[in-house]
């Protein structure tokens, strides 16, 4: 078998890198590569290219604005896609006064109960915020932010699908020792009101349009430490 | 009840790998968003006909189609002559100062207190889009050669040519700006 030319070799080494090279060619070229320098030397350049792109992974992101100039500008009613609603008009709307109502408070009394009953609370069990996440998107198509606190105390515990006053919903479990902390997600419908009930603290806003509510006994002031840091960190 | 549209739950989520390739093929960010825009229209109307497994490779197609539409009516695309061209072809060579005659980066600016994204995105930029797209959808958005293939409608081996000589063209403009 004739020997590779190092033009050919030089092209392979990049298939080589990218784990594409066929097993039979890789062979070759490890043989050529063992005899000749400079095209070591340029798989070493490659190598170190190749890691220096990997900073662009990901970027540029796209803006929140211009995510929803673009599903905006489809026919239809595309635009109603929740997760594309911008997070600054979340975090104003956060900021902003709702008018609460008190029926969907006992809705999410009911469903923070019921996930507290043995086998209720968790349909996904990851702390995993990788598998939590695509979880609830395979599901209902909402694809809510899921994230990581576990190194604020808030290690995360899984997921649940629920209703909260006849709407599906995602619920995203932490836990605070041994606190439960339930935070659920739904749209439309009116916000729950923020509060005490029964033992329990209830703290509701608006994320990216969606309804958000937190409930648990944990007490308000750590409760709302962990809001506050939820959403700070969900706009990561 | 929120009923998700196919399109939503399958086309949507790959907005951004469509943008990165928009923005990086257009020479302007809002070439880019027109482009993205554009293909997404495309892509809404005839995501009837997409069969495929993967969703990703379909979507940027159309993008990278779109772009290159744009390019050419703009006479941006400067490697009509060797596109095709195989470096493996020994007929095919290319010249690199062929593929630089294009403008290049203005060296004042390039000067700089750029940071090493700022150059790496640069150094991409002065790529011929032929190069440009393969680069950006192995290293950037680490597609399979295969799924690059699908996406340029070129086969595999073509894919590692091109590959392999549009990072050697950015390596030398890296080395260029640094020197």
């Amino acid at each position: 078998m004739d020997e590779l030319t190092c033009q050919i070799a030089k092209v392979q080494i990049d298939g080589m890198i990218d784990g594409e090279l066929p097993p039979a060619a890789s062979a070759r070229l490890q043989r050529h590569l063992q005899g000749c320098a400079d095209c070591r030397g340029r798989l070493a350049a490659k190598r170190r290219l190749a890691s220096t792109l990997a900073n662009l992974r990901g970027l540029p992101a796209l803006d929140e604005k211009a995510r929803q100039r673009l599903v905006a500008g489809l026919p239809g009613e595309q635009r109603r896609a929740w997760w594309v609603a911008a997070p600054a008009a979340a975090l104003a709307a956060s900021l902003a006064l709702f008018l609460m109502i008190p029926g969907q408070s006992d809705a999410l009394l009911s469903a923070h109960l019921r996930s507290l009953t043995p086998g209720h609370l968790i349909d996904v069990e990851s702390s995993d915020r990788h598998t939590v996440k695509p979880w609830f998107n395979g599901r209902i198509g909402l694809s809510p932010p899921v994230p990581d606190l576990a190194a604020d105390g808030f290690p995360l515990a899984g997921g649940r699908l629920d209703y909260i006053a006849e709407r599906p919903a995602a619920c995203l479990v932490y836990r605070r020792q041994q606190h439960v902390l339930n935070l659920c997600l739904w749209q439309g419908g009116d916000l729950p009101a923020a509060g005490k009930k029964g033992g329990f603290n209830m703290l509701s806003w608006k994320q990216d349009g969606q309804n958000a509510a937190l409930i648990s006994d944990l007490n308000r002031p750590e409760l709302e430490q962990f809001k506050e840091m939820w959403i700070a960190k969900a706009k990561e | 009840m929120i009923v998700p549209t196919p399109f939503e739950t399958r086309l949507l989520p790959h907005l951004d790998a469509g943008y990165r390739l928009a923005r990086r093929l257009m020479q302007t960010p809002e070439d880019g968003e027109d482009a993205l825009q554009d293909a997404l229209v495309r892509a809404w109307r005839h995501f009837g006909g997409c069969r495929e497994e993967s969703v990703k490779p379909w979507f940027l197609r159309i993008v990278r189609n779109v772009c290159f539409d744009l390019l050419t009516a703009r006479g941006q695309m400067r490697q009509e002559g060797f596109a095709d061209h195989d470096p493996l072809d020994p007929d095919g060579s290319l010249h690199v100062e062929d593929v630089f005659g294009r403008k290049s980066l203005d060296p004042e600016s390039a000067l700089a207190e750029k940071s090493e994204l700022t150059r790496l995105e640069a150094a991409i930029q002065a790529l011929p889009p032929l190069f440009r797209e393969v680069v950006v959808l192995r290293d950037v958005e680490g597609m399979s050669y295969a799924e690059i293939a699908a996406v340029t409608g070129v086969p595999n081996g073509t894919v590692m040519s091109r590959l392999s000589r549009g990072r050697d063209l950015l390596m030398k403009e890296l080395s260029a700006e640094n020197g």
